[in-house]
């Protein structure tokens, strides 16, 4: 056949296609602008913070590629299947696992303060006997001694109640 | 001369005893100022606990006011003022 060659090519294909110095220009300036957005998003994880750690990393690994757009996207998706958050915190993904993930920190809280409050409660122990020996002495700061004994009890209580959190969310009746 | 000197003695033990009483409160003011701060962190993520943190709250304001009255007498007592 003896068709004409400018009427063989793909329909519509009206825009001629760009010379190799064109492309040349065209990649380099997408690759220019990708650069400054990765440098973009890393200064802007760096203002907020080290809550958008993976911002930042997403940010300086785009301006390392200066190409590829599915590095960045890839790794901000890791980060929120791995702990289910958002750059701002916001849960992305509201799973039994963000649930344990918070049930964890609860029972690390607890047994801190549990801990804590038992050695509070065993020092106001100890202030508790020193005022016993102030009282021996003198009845002078016998308030005073109430006032600790009633601060250690306080204290004991709170321990408890403490404990009692702790059993509870372990066991998951709470 | 004897009554004097028991006097003393007993004033003594009793500025000893009430710096050790100083002591202990001290140390159970800063944990429970430890014991409250996870709670604190706690009460961003669920409000169950917060009976607890009030609690603790509670119990300072308690200690703290026993450490300030006895170390103000501890510090008559080893003045002598009293």
């Amino acid at each position: 056949m003896n068709r004409p060659r400018h009427a063989s090519g793909v329909a519509g294909a009206s825009v001629p296609a760009p010379s190799g110095t064109a492309r040349w220009a065209l990649l380099h300036a997408s690759r220019f602008l990708w650069c400054l957005t990765g440098l973009g998003l890393a200064a802007f994880g760096i203002g907020l913070g080290a809550d958008a750690a993976w911002l930042i990393l997403a940010g300086v690994v785009a301006f390392l590629t200066g190409a590829s757009v599915s590095v960045p996207v890839f790794l901000g998706l890791l980060w929120i299947a791995r702990t289910g958050e958002g750059w701002n915190g916001e849960a992305l993904m509201p799973r039994t696992r963000t649930t344990r993930r918070v049930n964890r920190r609860v029972i690390e809280a607890l047994e801190t303060a549990a801990r804590t409050a038992e050695r509070g409660t065993d020092q106001l122990r100890q202030a508790a006997m020193a005022m016993d020996a102030v009282q021996e002495e003198t009845t002078l700061h016998n308030d005073l001694a109430d006032a600790v004994n009633l601060a250690w009890v306080t204290a004991a209580d709170a321990g408890f109640d403490l404990r009692a959190r702790l059993a509870a969310e372990r066991n998951g009746e709470r | 001369m004897a009554l004097d000197e028991t006097t003393r003695q007993v004033n003594k033990r009793a500025v000893a005893a009430l710096e050790a009483a100083v002591w202990g409160l001290r140390e159970a003011d800063v944990s429970v100022i430890k014991a409250v701060q996870p709670l604190e962190d706690l009460s961003n993520v669920t409000n169950a606990h917060d009976p607890a943190l009030e609690e603790l709250n509670a119990l300072t304001v308690r200690i703290r006011a026993a450490r300030e009255e006895v170390r103000r007498r501890w510090i008559a007592e080893s003045e002598g003022e009293r």
